[in-house]
């Protein structure tokens, strides 16, 4: 069983970059703060091994998304977002991921989607960075990242 | 800040920040560093990073109690309708012929998910506690799920108070994992109370279990703390 201080160490080294990878998703610092430390909680409690920032990075992503995906919270992050954590996109046309557009999007998409959808367009990850990091290959990502546009793509129009 | 774009391929926000926390190899250091000496908008995203001096937040004290007797032997468990101490709800299970493995004591076998199993989190001035047994007016309350990937589970959860049963959650269905957490946390006011969680393939129907239905539901008993 690894000792907490080695997770504490962990939660300080790793924690800034994983707190600002959920304020991306969430939208404010508060519930961010709170998914990370769930996160290292549970480690701790589970005697896990502290483990690397790629796969804290998926961990964050998952919970992330559940508070999105809860009704109350999502509310609650509707109230409290703040646009300044969330950076506008660098890839020139690439799809704008706010709060409102995630959250309709979870509802129409299942967690491989889901994934993929924060991997490329909230922390801009390549589709080879997608592939290593979930494990499938990279025309899996492509054929995942076609489905989530076309969603996007059929919100859009639906909005119009 | 906004509106800049990159000149090429960005540089994704794992890659910048294992670049801050120098863990990327030498190349792609290099590879890295070049394309932000030559790129504004990523050498901006960089700089987010690299001057962002937020202190964080202590993480909570977790209290892991090596001493105390297995969750599943202070969660009382429903089965058939009826709760039962789990020291009785083995002894049933063991004298009836088995057509299907029972689930652990405190697990809940929900077609589609396998055996789900229940776990109350307390966090108490940012401390957190596993399966406690006590409550106060100013803890945190979240309830957890392991069961296996690839399965979900509808989940409800009423807090029992007398005659009183309050749902504070809004129904759910959750997808399987290893500790997975409901979203939502909660608050017991007023004293003593008896947590029940229900599991199920479809949400559970409310009346039934305001009515004392305890099919596919774990129940935890807390009294109230001293201080
Ligand atoms: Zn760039």
């Amino acid at each position: 069983m690894a000792p907490a201080s080695e997770h504490e160490a962990a939660y300080q080294r790793f924690g800034p970059a994983l707190v600002r990878k959920a304020e991306r998703i969430l939208r404010n610092r508060e519930d961010a703060v709170d998914v990370v430390q769930a996160l290292f909680t549970e480690l701790i409690a589970r005697g896990a091994a502290p483990v690397d920032l790629p796969y804290l990075y998926r961990a964050v992503s998952n919970r992330a998304l559940n508070v999105v995906r809860d009704a109350r919270g999502r509310a609650r992050l509707l109230e409290r977002q703040q646009a300044t954590l969330a950076p506008a996109p660098r890839a020139s046309g690439a799809l704008v991921v706010g709060l409102d557009l995630l959250a309709r999007l979870c509802d129409r998409l299942d967690a491989d989607h889901r994934d993929v959808l924060v991997a490329r367009y909230v922390d801009e990850l390549t589709q080879d960075e997608i592939a290593a990091l979930y494990g499938v290959s990279r025309k899996t990502v492509g054929k995942r990242l076609a489905r989530v546009d076309a969603a996007a793509a059929a919100l859009a129009a639906e909005g119009a | 800040m906004s509106g800049a774009a990159c000149i090429g391929e960005p540089v994704s926000w794992l890659r910048l920040e294992r670049l801050a926390l120098a863990e990327l190899d030498a190349a792609t250091a290099a590879t890295v560093r070049a394309h932000l000496d030559a790129c504004a908008a990523c050498a901006g995203a960089f700089a987010r990073i690299a001057e962002d001096a937020r202190p964080l937040p202590r993480l909570p004290a977790v209290t892991v109690d090596a001493t105390a007797p297995p969750w599943w032997a202070r969660w009382r468990v429903a089965i058939g309708g009826i709760a039962l101490a789990a020291g009785a709800a083995v002894a049933l299970v063991a004298l009836r012929p088995a057509t299907v493995a029972p689930p652990p004591p405190g697990g809940v076998r929900v077609k589609g998910a396998g055996v789900v199993v229940v776990r109350l989190v307390r966090e108490r001035a940012g401390v957190i506690a596993f399966d406690p047994d006590d409550v106060r007016e100013d803890d945190r309350w979240k309830v957890e799920l392991t069961c296996a990937p690839g399965g979900a589970a509808w989940v409800d959860v009423a807090v029992v108070q007398g005659r009183e049963v309050a749902f504070p959650l809004a129904p759910q269905e959750v997808a399987c994992g290893n500790a997975v957490a409901v979203p939502g946390a909660f608050r017991i006011t007023d004293g003593a109370a008896e947590v029940c969680v229900a599991l199920g393939p479809r949400a559970a129907d409310r009346e039934k279990l305001r009515g004392g239905a305890r099919g596919g539901v774990v129940c935890r008993r807390l009294t109230a703390s001293g201080t």
